[in-house]
This record gives C-alpha cells, structure tokens and sequence, in this order.
C-alpha cells in the first residue's frame, strides 16, 4: 500500500524560471527503503522539502501536482501537522540538535505536539533504543561522536513516531565510524521497526546507501529519470553518466559482462561476493594470482615525491581545555607527492594541519615543524604562506568579493603586489584551473564545484608551494570530485606538493601516492595506498575501511585474490573467464 | 577549534555550584555594581569579581576585549565627564576633594572645560562597572552549561518558547564565534590582516570577515528554522516538570549573597555608602 504519492509535481522557485522539479511522479509502499540518487542540482532536496511541507509553507515556491503522505497533502497542512506522517532529517546534524541532554533533545518533538508525559516517555525510549543511543541520555550532544550526533538528530525525529523517514545526505558530513553508525540505525528502523525509510544520496556514500536500499529513484535535472530495483541504476551505468558514479562492485561486473553478457550486476559488497563466489566455485571464472604480495601496481612505480619539504618532528598539542590533540607526531612530507591524510574526526588530522602552517604552535617547547627550511614555530603566517597553506572545506567561508576575478585577487592586493603582477597572477591561476571564462561571474551565481574551484584559486594565486586541502570533495558529486582531484594532480606536475584531509577512500587510493593514517593524535600507518589499505586489521582498530574494491578482494583472498588489491582493473587482470 | 565565551566543564568550586545558587551570586554583585559609584566600593567588587574570575578557572585572554570596549566608552565617559564640572551633583564626598580642577583646557565655540575630581571618581566608577560586569559575565558563561539555564527557566516556569528561544540563542552565540574564528583564519592564510590606523579604511578591510560571516549566519538560521519546524515547534503549548537539587553549599552561598546584598543596600539606601 502506497504511504507515498507523488504524481506530476513540478516545483518552481520564486523569482526562478526553470522548475527544480519537472512533472516527477513515483509511488513508495509502506517499509520499503528508497534512495533517491541523483547528482548535485538534480532535485532531491526540493523534493523531499516539498514531502514535509517545508516548501512551500517556509521556502516558497509555485507546486502543481499532487503530493499525498499518509493519507495527507502536505501543501494543505503545516509542517508541525506533517511530521507524524513523515520526519526529515538534514545532513548538518549540529544545527539539529538543540537541546542540552540527549533525553531533552528526543523529548523535544513530543513535547511540541503537546503528547501527555507518559507518552512521551515512551516515545523518547523507542527512540534511543531503535537508535542505539540508549545510555546516552544524561550526555550533552557536544559530548557525542558525529555518528551519534546525527543519530540523535534521527532520534528526535523519530520520538514523533513518523510512519515515513526522509535523510537528505545523512551520513555526508560523518567520519567512516560516524557512517557506519547512522546506516546500522537507519537499517534497523526499517527492517525491525519497520519505518518506511527515503535515503537521498549524490555519490560520495554511494556504496554504503546500495547496501541497505530496496529501491531507487533515479533523479536528474528535476526529472526522475528511472525508479524501480537498485540495478536498473547502474544498467548502461545510468548513474555513473549522470555524475553519481557507481559502486566499485558494479563497476567490476560491468566490465566483466563485457565478456559474460548474462552476468549479474550486484549493487551491494555482499551480493558481489556472494555471486563471486558462486562463479568461481562453478569455475565460470578463475582466479589468476599476481606474482606477490604487492603485484602489479596501478601506478609503478609508486611517486614518492621529491626532497623533503616538510619535517614534523615530536609535535605535541594540546588545546587549553586539556584535550591532547596530538601526541608525538613524526612525519615527513616531501616534494610532488599527493598526499590523503585520514583518520577518525578527532583523531588530529586538522590540528596538525593547523600546526604545520602556523595556525598553532605546539605545545611543547621541543617540538619541530620545519617547511622548506623555515622553523614554522618561530615564523609569522605571511611568511609560511606562500611555503605552505591551507584550505578550509567549506569555500563560503572566505568568499567575499562579487566576482571571481575580485576575489582571485585579493591575496595578491593583500600581499601589495603591483596591479600587473596581480593580473599577471590571477589570469595564470583561473587559465590553469580551467575557470578563466568565469572570471566575471558573481560568486553568488556560481554552483558548488565552481565555488571550490574558486576558493582553490584564491590560495594558489599567492603560489604557495604546498597545499592542505580540507575535505576538497565534499558536497560534490562523485563526477565533480574526479574533476577536482585530476585538476589536484595536474598542479602536482606544476611544482605543487597536495595534501588532502578526507574520508573518501575510493579517491585516495585512485589519486594520492601517500597516505598516512592517524589515530588519537599520532600516525598509526604512513605509505602507498597500495601498502596502507593492505593492512586490514590495522585499519579496522583505526575504525576505517578499505575502498570497497580492496574488500571484495580481502572477502575472496581465499581464492587467491591479493588482498592489496586496489582498482576494478587490477581486480579485473586477476580473473580469467573460462566459460 | 575550541572557541571562545563558551562553558567549559571545570572542577571549581563556582562550577560545582547549583545555577540558583552560582546565579543568585552572581546576579547580586551585578546588582550592587550597578548602584555604586564610588570607586573605592567598586574596588572591593572588583576584587571579589576577580578572584571569582580567577579560581573558576576562567581563560585570561578572553579580557582582551576589555581593551577596545574600555578604551572607547573612555573617551564616551571623559566627554561626560567633563560635562560635570558643577560640585553640586557630588554630595557624599567632602566638597573640598570632589570641586579639585584636575585639568581645564580652552576650547573654541564651547569655552573653558574642566575636569573635576568628583567627575573623574565618576569616570573611573564607569570603568570598573564594565571591567566587573564583564569579569561576572565571563565567569558566568565559563561555569553555567546551557542546561543549567534552561532547567531554571523550566523550574521559574517560563514559558518553553521562550526557554527555546533561549536555548538557541545561548547555542548561537558560540556557534557563531566558531564560525568567525574559521573565517578569520581562513582570511589570514590569504594574507589578509589590518595594516591600518584610518577607521575607514579599517572597516573596508573588515568586508572579509564580515560577509562571508553574514552569508554563514543567514544560511545557520534558516537551517535552524527548518530543523524546528520539523520537530513541531510551536504546534501546542506544553509544560515541563523540573527538579533543581541544592546543597548545603548552595545554601550557604545564597544566604551569604542575600544577607551582604541586604547589608550593602541598607548602608547604600540609609548612609549614601557606595555614591559619590
């Protein structure tokens, strides 16, 4: 029975010609476990905005159409009338939570529809057990892990005993524990409790939300471009064509259907495996082993980078509140290598980062953090920064001027070079970075990716010799995130030495030569992805997970796989169709 | 990043306080400050405030921004200041300090203005109420958690809206200064930096930080007006049961501030101890 219908909805913002929703029609049944994939732009949002009410009650908007959840028509009742049919949780679970105590916060919803205090005690203990936040509820939020933080987000949505859950990016701003945390609670609230659940995804989760969804919407440029069971997603790799990209396990079949048309096309690590499996034990598909442990390398040799550029040796830090961020760190960062550095929220990744380019000073007088011969401890910033910098990942936190050539040129103007040397700059760095023909386009109109690009350019302008990026792919989709990452490698070629804080493990092992792994303020692991992402156990203790590729190989090792796998193409050279 | 005028957990004996009791302290200096005038008196408070500031552990560096609001209510308190040059308005202390000339100049179009000692004693009063009312502030923040406020304003049964309004508002704050601290950082990696004495100037080179700030604060409060209306603010009125547990330090506490502000009023109301 349908809990959701939606039947030639268009949405059009005001003061917006273009609708972001075009004649969209689907229908979800009670329990079942949609994704709404789509890329940036494609639409998700305004819809799941449009289930709850949100537009055009607060965000207005012109909608024609017809919407029905739970029976009600959210464009004839109030948001607060809604949300006993349908909740919504955003991907920002810090602006969510407003109470004091996890109890409170769950209490909150309740509380606002007036239930009677019994009820709400019993509304507000589903809630925490079906999100696993049970024992948790005397803690302030800020005291919780980012996981936990939006599983709260979803506990309070969920203590207004919704029939239908929407999450729009749930797990995009989390660490890999913080993920894995949300989609276990997610899941669980589908399959045991049985809430019919909406996840929307653009690509940087792909993988985690294939795993746990029964259906899919296929949204582009405001139109659904196909709904239905997840592998009609990834046939003719619809998804990846639209920007989402695909998941590495799909990837692999779909490449190895080249030569087995009548294979099947698993969506999820589990069904990849178990399918595997099947072939090999059939012996439709052998296995070819590499020639030891590392094999054949994807990039061979590994870049390892030039001279030594950085030297970090026996950094300590510690906040004033008494949190030891870092620990002792020892590192060395050399000249051409991209490098991924990641590690758990908290784990000091930012902090050292702070540390290397001056922000902070260590916290113990022998500490040593050496750039390009420089002590960083004893210099000024406009001394480091043009040695090194650093990025924020959220780029509308520096952008200020009304075009892009005004803000490009800020750096310079501040560092008082001449108006020609400026010029001279800021055309070299937006040519390189492929941005020149929006030189005069206001920053408001730019789109994320442009955005990114632009607070990319502001930096490299003042031609710092190495940079740290901050989560440089977040909010993109998984086609932006490539384009981004090719334009990091082509700058390397440029003399320009990256480093990248991220979560995203797919793209460190296919861009960077290093990564280096932290761990409660020291490296836990520092070498080639190939070296790092072998090391199973290790990373597991570190609360992080191989690309799913490296998975698939290490669930197979059995049968020969190296477990240092690293690429659907390495994969691919191990197998060998029989028949 | 760790922010500043925001609670901290400590082990201090004003953290270890119940907020009626840490509240009912702290709101009784700040009630006697704003009476006294007298430097000498506030010189007590200030000390008190002090070593309230002190052994609460609460960070030094937050007083740095004593040096801007001090020094421009300064020139605000001195231009007044010497708008009181009449003896008369002085009536506690004796005539012969407070009509003292300390300083005259000659200005054109207004004349002859002087400084007297009974204004500079008012002068020097105002100083100390900002330096004691932000000392009893930041200790204020620095020991009182959100939910202690909001757990008192639930007890005083004040409406929740407004216990919410609160609440986000209190959340806000340093929200918003985590997120000025990430802009400032990220503008100073670009070089940006005030290399200026002329205010104008001054201001120009603060669009950096400024709008980029707005945008941020514009895109926070939608956010949070989504959130709540998904969590059915405002849809019904509701009440809440709180408890608030006291000890007998609390007690003590209470009675001592109540018994010394009682003192102080009375020798203020009936004696004129406190006033110039």
């Amino acid at each position: 029975m349908p809990v959701v219908e939606v039947s030639d909805l268009t949405v059009t913002y005001l003061r917006k010609k273009e609708p972001a929703l075009k004649n969209v029609s689907f229908k979800i049944n009670e329990g079942e476990f949609v994704g709404l994939l789509g890329p940036l732009g494609a639409g998700k949002t305004t819809l799941l905005y449009t289930l709850v009410g949100i537009i055009p009650h607060t965000i207005p908007a012109r909608v024609k159409g017809t919407v029905v959840v739970d029976g009600k028509n959210p464009l004839d009742h109030t948001v607060a009338e809604m949300v006993t049919s349908i909740g919504l949780v955003i991907d920002d679970p810090t602006v969510q939570v407003f109470n004091l105590t996890v109890e409170d916060d769950v209490a909150f919803g309740p509380m606002n529809l007036g239930m009677p205090e019994d009820e709400i005690e019993r509304n507000v203990e589903y809630a925490l057990r079906a999100t696993r936040l049970k024992g948790l509820e005397k803690r302030h939020p800020k005291e919780l892990s980012g996981g936990q933080q939006q599983a709260l987000s979803i506990a309070g949505v969920l203590a207004m005993r919704p029939k239908v859950l929407a999450l729009d990016e749930p797990i995009s701003m989390l660490d890999p524990v913080g993920k894995s945390i949300v989609l276990k609670a997610i899941n669980e609230l589908n399959l045991e409790y049985g809430i019919t659940c909406i996840i929307a995804e653009s690509g940087s989760d792909l993988e985690e939300v294939m795993n746990i969804v029964n259906r899919v919407v296929v949204l582009n440029e405001g139109e659904v471009l196909v709904e239905g069971d997840p592998k009609v997603a990834v046939e003719d790799r619809l998804l990846e064509r639209i920007g989402v990209g695909l998941p590495q396990v799909s990837e692999l079949f779909l490449k190895l259907r080249e030569k087995l048309p009548d294979l099947d096309v698993p969506v999820s690590l589990e069904e990849a495996i178990e399918l595997l499996r099947e072939y090999l034990n059939e012996g439709t598909i052998k296995v070819r082993p590499r020639e030891g442990k590392g094999g054949k390398p994807s990039r061979n040799p590994p870049r390892m980078g030039g001279s030594d550029y950085v030297r970090v040796s026996n950094l300590h830090y510690t906040y004033p509140s008494g949190v030891k961020a870092l620990n002792g760190v020892n590192l060395t960062l050399r000249e051409g290598e991209l490098v991924g550095i990641i590690g758990q929220n908290g784990s000091g990744k930012t902090t050292l980062s702070f540390c290397i380019v001056g922000i902070y000073k260590p916290t113990n007088p022998d500490a040593e953090v050496i750039v390009d011969g420089v002590d960083v401890t004893k210099s000024s910033t406009f001394e480091i920064i043009r040695k090194v910098n650093y990025i924020f990942q959220n780029p509308d936190a520096m952008l200020f001027s009304k075009d892009v050539y005004e803000e490009v040129s800020f750096g310079p103007k501040m560092l008082e070079y001449d108006e020609e040397t400026t010029k001279r700059l800021v055309e070299d760095v937006l040519k390189f970075l492929g941005i020149e023909e929006h030189k005069h386009t206001l920053i408001v109109d730019l789109p994320k990716y442009l955005r990114t690009m632009v607070g990319l350019a502001s930096v490299l302008v003042l031609k710092p010799r190495m940079l740290i990026v901050d989560e440089p792919t977040n909010g993109l989709d998984r086609k932006e995130s490539i384009r981004l990452m090719r334009h990091l490698r082509e700058l390397i070629k440029e003399g320009i030495t990256f480093v990248i804080i991220t979560h995203d493990m797919r793209l460190v092992s296919e861009f960077c030569d290093r990564v280096i792994v932290m761990s409660n303020g020291q490296v836990l692991l520092d070498g080639t992805p190939r070296e790092v992402f072998s090391r199973h156990e290790v990373l597991r203790r570190a609360s992080l997970k191989p690309p799913q590729i490296t998975q698939l190989a290490a669930a197979l090792r059995d049968f020969g796989f190296a477990e240092d796998t690293l690429t659907v193409n390495e994969f691919l050279d191990q197998l060998e169709v029989v028949g | 990043m760790p922010t500043w005028y925001e609670y901290s957990p400590e082990d201090t004996f004003l953290h270890n306080l119940s907020p009626v009791s840490r509240l009912t302290l702290i709101f009784s200096m700040l009630f006697l400050v704003s009476f006294y005038y007298d430097p000498r008196y506030l010189t007590v408070l200030l000390a008190i405030s002090a070593a309230m500031y002190h052994s609460a552990k609460v960070p030094k560096k937050w007083l740095l921004i004593l040096i801007p609001v001090v020094g421009w209510r300064l020139g605000e308190f001195l231009l007044v200041g010497m708008g009181q040059y009449n003896p008369e308005l002085f009536r506690v202390w004796p005539r012969e300090i407070v009509s003292r000339v300390i300083f005259e100049v000659h200005l054109p179009v207004i004349g002859d203005v002087r400084m007297i000692m009974g204004a500079l004693l008012w002068v020097l009063g105002q100083v100390l109420h900002i330096v004691i009312g932000v000392l009893l502030t930041f200790t204020l923040i620095y020991t009182t958690p959100l939910n202690d406020y909001v757990r008192l304003m639930r007890k005083l049964r004040v409406p929740p809206q407004i216990t919410y309004v609160m609440t986000v508002a209190l959340k806000f704050v340093p929200d918003i200064f985590r997120m000025y601290q990430s802009i400032q950082v990220a503008q100073r990696l670009r070089g940006w930096a005030i290399r200026t004495k002329n205010p104008i100037k001054a201001a120009k080179l603060a669009l950096p930080l400024m709008i980029p700030l707005a945008r941020e604060i514009i895109r926070y409060v939608d956010r949070l007006e989504i959130s709540s209306q998904l969590r059915a603010f405002g849809a019904t009125t509701v009440r809440y049961q709180v408890e608030l547990k006291m000890t007998k330090k609390d007690y003590a506490v209470c009675v001592v501030t109540l018994v010394a502000v009682t003192i102080a009023m009375y020798f203020l109301i009936m004696h004129k101890k406190g006033l110039l």
